[in-house]
């Protein structure tokens, strides 16, 4: 009885020290030390635990711990800057996973030796913790293949999809009922683990887009509250405390996200259907330029065959031809000019301004950093323009907007990576009405985060989105791979603006050099 | 323990871990989403006791197996977790140097 009051007041004490951990993480000079004194209190936990359940005997449990350990570092120590939303996603699946396992053991009697107390708790609790560890599990491994690209990245909507995950919740709480009332089903097990794994993958699935970073944070929340469950299940203080604080702040993050996004978590998870919409409208775009149709050779004839052809043909039918398509051609110019999907081609090439003569006249510059510069790897060569422009006495400040990148303060990150002091990184709100009093503004890799259309293209996942007012600035420099729309899938009316607009395309980190060295 | 006091515990902790990290800079969000995932892995914690407690006492192979694989994941999970972590806070405090 004694012990059971000592390791009450250690988990309290370790919980307490994970909550100083955190809040010490929430300041930019005490993170490392608050990440370290987390990871302490686990460690201790970990210690304390193998202490007061006997088990330090149980020499089996240590080689998975190695095994664990060398894997997690290993991957840890390897991952790229870039890759840290799909890691973080990846790590945040396999711990609802533990949880899920863990509320297996619990649910089928493994694990404990007297018979439970409160079963019908026990047992309720250890189905709930496969539940929501399942759907942490194949949810994260759904977003972190999106993010990798290994899957198609858009959102996808199956037929009848709606009323196909509706069933499949509604088994589910009927399955963690017989749980609770049935103890040590096997079928009742298996059952909870495939379904809720199928509600796990239908319901990332139908998430795409620059929803990706809320959808991570939702899963992060969920594994929080799915070890807190497992906690309760096996009874652990410590479980169930740390647990619950991990998916409290997961929730805050995830609604932090979704005020910066204007949108609420319910359209986020069950916008699918609209998303559908806009990439139909999208899809005819690419594939019109306008292309063959003019040659009589087909590369099917033969060489004989197209010898004895231009012998049969006469040196003025040729030169009619020839003439036919040159008019035809110079129409077709004409026409592109009209319609002004040519204007950027035609202010880049009027004026004797050019994006590198801009950013050697301007006096306060605002650099918008977006995912192309993570896929480009091109932070240190931002880190370079900014500090060629300083060094010529210009005002450099970066405009980060909250959803920018895959994951909230991703760009901070490659940033800091680039070592950009973090007090010129400004969010969105703070300089927002300074981009019509800047002289230039140099877009790097984004897109959605701009898009004016937000404001005005009613039925787009965008629409009402707060976007950086990039529009209002009189020169834009657009450092894009290419003009396709962004993840989101709408079209960037910007590109399309007749004056100060500049268009760099092609890799951000070889535009980058070219815009640097041409700097006068 | 008694269910209660379980369910009371989360509640007390989902309130306290709601206002604790309310005022954080935007900056930090990544490490700190990060540092969260690697604290859920916490669930290394139950998955220990139940597996032990299932290979002293020599319960069936499936227990041992289902017990190893949790460790093994909540284990990866931790150290990849606060590793990731780590790097990216390391990042931020260099330039002081």
């Amino acid at each position: 009885m004694t012990l059971d009051i000592v390791q009450i007041i250690v988990s309290v004490l370790l919980s307490v020290c994970v909550l100083v951990g955190i809040s010490m993480m929430s300041k930019v000079k005490t993170a490392v030390a608050g990440n370290l004194l987390s990871a302490l209190a686990m460690l201790c936990g970990v210690v304390a635990t193998l202490f007061f359940s006997h088990i330090l005997t149980a020499w089996t449990v240590f080689v998975a711990i190695i095994i664990g350990a060398l894997v997690g570092s290993f991957m840890a120590s390897r991952a790229q800057m870039i890759q840290m939303p799909q890691m973080v996603a990846l790590f945040n699946g396999l711990g609802g996973g533990a949880s899920a396992l863990v509320g297996v053991m619990t649910y089928m009697g493994w694990g404990t030796v007297d018979a439970p107390e409160y079963p019908h708790f026990i047992n309720f609790t250890a189905v709930l913790a496969i539940a929501v560890g399942m759907i942490t599990l194949v949810g994260s491994l759904v977003a972190a293949g999106k993010l990798a690209r290994i899957i198609d990245g858009r959102p996808k909507v199956y037929p009848a999809h709606s009323a196909v995950t509706l069933c499949l919740i509604v088994v589910s709480v009927v399955l963690i009922l017989l749980g609770t009332v049935y103890a040590e089903n096997v079928w009742i097990a298996v059952g909870s683990l495939l379904l809720t794994g199928c509600f796990g993958y239908m319901f990332a699935i139908r998430v795409g887009g620059a929803d990706m970073p809320i959808t991570i944070s939702l899963l992060n929340s969920l594994s929080g509250v799915a070890g807190s469950i497992a906690g309760m299940a096996i009874g652990d203080i410590f479980l169930v405390a740390v647990g619950g604080i991990v998916g409290a702040s997961g929730l805050l993050l995830t609604q932090i996200m979704c005020r910066a996004m204007n949108r609420s978590l319910m359209s986020i998870l069950l916008g699918g259907a609209v998303k559908k919409k806009v990439q139909a409208s999208v899809q005819p775009v690419q594939g019109k330029t306008p292309e063959g149709g003019h040659t009589q050779f087909l590369p099917t004839d033969d060489f004989e065959k197209l010898l004895e052809k231009l012998n049969d043909m006469e040196v003025k039918q040729l030169l009619d031809a020839i003439e036919a398509l040159t008019k035809e051609v110079a129409g077709l110019r004409q026409q592109l000019a009209q319609s002004g999907a040519a204007a950027p081609a035609a202010a880049t090439g009027k004026a004797e301004k050019t994006p590198a003569s801009v950013l050697s006249n301007a006096k306060d510059v605002i650099i918008v950093p977006g995912y192309g510069m993570a896929l480009a790897q091109a932070q240190h060569a931002v880190k370079q323009l900014a500090d060629k422009l300083e060094y010529r006495g210009t005002k450099v400040r970066f405009a980060i907007h909250p959803v920018a990148g895959r994951m909230p303060g991703h760009m901070n990150v490659l940033l800091a990576e680039a070592d950009i002091p973090y007090e010129k990184l400004y969010e969105m709100q703070a300089i927002n009405d300074d981009f019509k009093n800047t002289d230039a503004v140099v877009v790097i890799g984004a897109n959605d985060v701009l898009n004016p259309a937000a404001n005005t293209a009613e039925g787009t996942p965008i629409y009402g989105m707060p976007v950086l007012a990039v529009a209002d600035a009189p020169e834009v420099i657009v450092c894009n791979f290419d003009l396709k729309p962004g993840y989101a899938g709408v079209e960037n009316p910007l590109y399309t603006r007749e004056k100060g607009v500049y268009l760099c395309l092609g890799d951000a980190k070889q535009t980058l050099m070219t815009l640097i060295n041409e700097i006068q | 323990m008694h269910p209660l006091i379980l369910v009371a515990v989360f509640v007390v902790c989902t309130v306290v871990g709601y206002f604790i990290i309310s005022n954080v800079p935007s900056l930090l969000h990544t490490p700190l989403m990060s540092g969260m995932n690697a604290l859920s892995g916490v669930t290394l914690v139950g998955a220990l006791s139940a597996t032990g407690i299932a290979l002293l006492n020599g319960q069936s192979l499936w227990a041992q197996f289902f017990g190893m694989l949790a460790i093994i994941l909540a284990t990866v999970n931790v150290f990849g977790g606060f590793g990731v972590t780590h790097r990216m806070l390391r990042m931020f405090n260099k330039k002081k140097h």
